[in-house]
């Protein structure tokens, strides 16, 4: 694969892992904030 | 399945006109019951989801919602809830099923009602399924653990049962599937059937004391069919969420009863359990009486003073030694298999930045953490026994007393022990806790719990530094530093919360009262099911959060690309590239506020990314030394030997900086979805925040003068 497509390939895979990052702290964010509903940790009785 | 839709078309013609199927909404349905019958294990079968159940009260501490399609097509939701042994709640998971019968929880009342009850302790059961019979709502009683019942050799009736009841029972076997399709036939009728009613017989002069309150809670908008359950409650426990007529009446019906000889304190747990001894007689065949020998003698060894304690420790040693023994071999081969794959895409790709990208920030990031997944597997597994078994209950009674002595109550101990496994459950787990100090203090404490994402840290700088040695033939050392490690977490929480007793959270604890479940042998198939959920639970985390971060870290690391000199070692110009990238500026920022512990930039950086997630230390390091070094194949360990600190040349990392590192995990609160719980279980809203930000910064500061004591020890005894 040439050093070109390499890059690209990188730049869009960083933006995608970043943008990933900042969705979940602020989920997270969000999620501290409400306040006591009874809903929490997901079915699957564990923590995201 | 066929005999479902026709027994439903069946009663569905006899009464009404087949009524085109409406676009349904779908039926909701409740499993309500006493703690450990089994509704979780139901709601499984039911659902198909894999809900956590576990042979101790207060497994489920909130709400689930799951759902079926029902024979005749249409939806069912099903509501899975904490257990309860009355409708007068004491604790906060008790509080939920009931608010949520009450109509106070912020979805609609459930359709139906499905009553569990556990056939072996059928007695103390049939107290809350008499008072939710008497809800005026649908329902349909599960009769759970008839295997367990037939093999201890009761024998229920259950038509007989029926009778009594006045409501269809279906026994079950929850944990294989027996009698799910026809309870999920009663509960598509139970809603066409005439709603149940109290069943117990009132004395005439109780009655009329009665009536004028039940008339009161109507006119306050209670619905007819519950008024006379509510009247008997509101007896002892005079709500305050009716008006004051509902009080005035509550007070004349006192005294009527007073004066008629009653007592309005115990007159419903008498008239319910008077009904009860006589449901009993006529459905139940006992023949060995409720003696069970074994258990009992068992019991006495596991409660004992001396010797129960022992055995505890013992445990304990077993799986520490067992989670470093038994999973180096699969470690090893994990390691090997992660090595290939990175030589293959290396050598397959060519040069350039996706080649490093994954080589050094995915296969070195997320593969680095994935390592440490047969640790992950053998700690649930061990979790899994003890919980299943029903160790853990005798566990917490044996601790209750060291418990009590630092000022927790005997309750702490489950969500403490869960605090292995994850902070955030457990700190969920704190709502079996009846007073709210008890609560705040096990919250406060909790996180101090190694949990399982501290096992990769503690792995990694175990494996990479303290010397594997058998002490007496068959202690390993490694084993016994990681016990250490998780020995100092409990002491310290136990110590902390001593001390927040004796200052924020002051009040006395109560006695511990925890209903003591039967040995059970856990379920080979059970214990697989849990250990295959948490394994792909932590394997899904590795492929998404770290995947991200470390993808992140990775470009850190490398960008910006700096110019760089001809002429220099390979090695140089990467360590160069490294220090002068986004990740190493930051690094050299951070670099002081570390320096006093002993450690460089590059652990500086790795804890600061891991203040989301622990486990994100052991990435960023693989992906740190990814790119900066250069000795290719060679696993993060070597490297961490082979780091020399530039100026000096000195190793890096010593003994005591391993150490140092670990006690700062031990200590350090670096977790986002932790904080977040904090905030929710301590209050929520401001308290919360307040709470949640004492436990950060207490946590924060233990962490750092931890690892400053070891270094000055270390340094004091000339091994730094
Ligand atoms: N022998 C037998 N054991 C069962 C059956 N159903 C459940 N169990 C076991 O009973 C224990 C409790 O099951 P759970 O489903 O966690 O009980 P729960 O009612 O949800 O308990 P809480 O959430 O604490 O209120 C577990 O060890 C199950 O394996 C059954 O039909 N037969
Ligand atoms: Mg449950």
């Amino acid at each position: 694969m040439s050093p070109v497509a390499q890059t690209v390939i990188v730049v869009l895979l960083v933006a995608g892992a970043a943008l990933y990052v900042a969705r979940k702290v602020w989920l997270s964010v969000a999620r501290a904030r409400r306040e006591r509903n009874a809903a929490g940790c997901g079915a699957d009785g564990c923590c995201k | 399945m066929g005999a479902a839709s026709d027994a439903a078309r069946a009663t569905g013609s006899i009464a009404v006109p087949p009524a085109p199927r409406a676009p349904a909404s779908p039926l909701r349905v409740a499993l309500v019951g006493n703690p450990n019958t089994g509704k979780s294990t139901l709601f499984n079968a039911l659902t198909g989801m894999r809900q956590r159940v576990g042979n101790f009260a207060g497994v489920t501490v909130e709400r689930v919602e799951g759902s079926y399609t029902g024979a005749d097509g249409r939806r069912v939701s099903v509501l899975d809830l904490p257990g309860a042994y009355s409708l007068d709640p004491h604790t906060p998971d008790e509080a939920i099923a009931l608010d949520l019968l009450a109509g106070r929880a912020d979805v609609p009342v459930p359709d139906v009602v499905v009553i569990v009850a556990d056939a072996l302790h059928l007695e103390r059961n049939l107290y809350l399924v008499s008072q939710l019979i008497e809800l005026g709502l649908p329902a349909v009683v599960a009769l759970n653990q008839i295997d367990a019942a037939t093999k201890r050799g009761l024998q229920v009736d259950v038509v007989e049962l029926i009778h009594e009841l006045g409501v269809t029972v279906v026994p079950t076997v929850a944990t294989k599937g027996e009698g799910i399709d026809r309870l999920r036939q009663a509960i598509a009728r139970a809603p066409d059937l005439p709603v149940p009613s109290r069943r117990m017989p009132v004395p005439r002069v109780a009655e009329q004391a009665l009536r004028p309150v039940e008339q009161a809670l109507v006119d306050d908008g209670v619905p007819p069919a519950a008024a006379g359950l509510e009247a008997l409650l509101h007896l002892t426990a005079p709500g305050t969420d009716h008006g004051p007529a509902v009080h005035a009446a509550v007070v004349a019906a006192r005294s009527q009863l007073l004066d008629a000889g009653l007592n309005p304190e115990s007159l419903e747990a008498e008239l319910r359990y008077g009904w009860i001894t006589g449901v009993m007689h006529r459905t139940v065949k006992d023949p060995d009486g409720q003696e069970h020998t074994t258990s009992d003698r068992v019991d006495r060894l596991l409660l004992h003073k001396v010797w129960g304690m022992l055995i505890f420790l013992a445990l304990m040693g077993i799986v520490f030694q067992a989670v470093f023994f038994w999973a180096a071999p699969m470690q090893e081969a994990v390691e090997s298999a992660l090595g290939w794959a990175g030589t293959q895409v290396g050598s397959a790709m060519g040069e350039g930045d996706l080649q490093s990208l994954i080589v050094d920030g995915v296969i070195a990031g997320v593969g680095g953490v994935l390592v440490f997944l047969p640790q992950i597997a053998i700690l649930f597994l061990f979790i899994g026994v003890l919980e299943d078994s029903g160790y853990m209950a005798r566990a917490a009674f044996l601790m209750d007393r060291y418990m009590r002595t630092v000022g927790l109550h005997g309750r702490s101990f489950i969500p403490l022990v869960s605090g292995f496994a994850c902070a955030v459950p457990a700190i969920m787990a704190t709502r079996t806790i009846e007073r709210p100090r008890d609560r705040l203090a096990t919250i406060m404490v909790v996180p101090l719990m190694s949990c399982s994402a501290r096992l990769p840290v503690y792995t990694l700088l175990i494996g990479a530094f303290v010397p594997a040695m058998h002490i007496g033939g068959f202690l390993d050392l490694h084993g016994l530093v990681l016990l250490g490690m998780y020995l100092l977490g409990t002491v310290s929480a136990l110590v902390v919360a001593f001390f927040f007793r004796r200052t924020l959270l002051r009040g006395q604890t109560q006695p511990l009262i925890l209903e003591l479940p039967p040995y059970r042998i856990p379920s080979p198939r059970a214990l697989a099911t849990t250990v295959f959920h948490r394994s792909s639970l932590f394997v899904r985390r590795a492929g998404t959060v770290i995947l991200a971060l470390s993808i992140v870290i990775w470009a850190l690391a490398t960008y910006p690309r700096s110019d760089v000199p001809d002429g220099i070692p390979d090695e140089a110009v990467q360590e160069m590239q490294l220090a002068n990238s986004f990740l190493g500026r930051a690094g050299h920022a951070i670099a002081p506020a570390v320096a006093p512990l002993g450690f460089d930039w590059k652990i500086g950086v790795s804890i600061v990314s891991s203040f989301a997630a622990r486990e994100v230390f052991v990435s960023a390091m693989g992906t740190i030394y990814g790119v900066g070094g250069s000795e290719d194949g060679a696993g993060l360990p070597e490297k961490l030997r082979a780091e020399r600190n530039p100026e000096t040349g000195a190793p890096v990392y010593t003994l005591a900086t391993a150490i140092g590192l670990m006690v700062f995990y031990v200590f350090a609160l670096m977790c986002m979805s932790t904080v977040a719980i904090s905030i929710r279980e301590a209050g929520g809203g401001w308290t919360g925040v307040r709470w949640a930000a004492v436990q950060f910064g207490y946590m924060l500061a233990l962490a750092y003068l931890g690892a400053w004591l070891v270094r000055i020890g270390a340094g004091a005894f000339g091994w730094a």
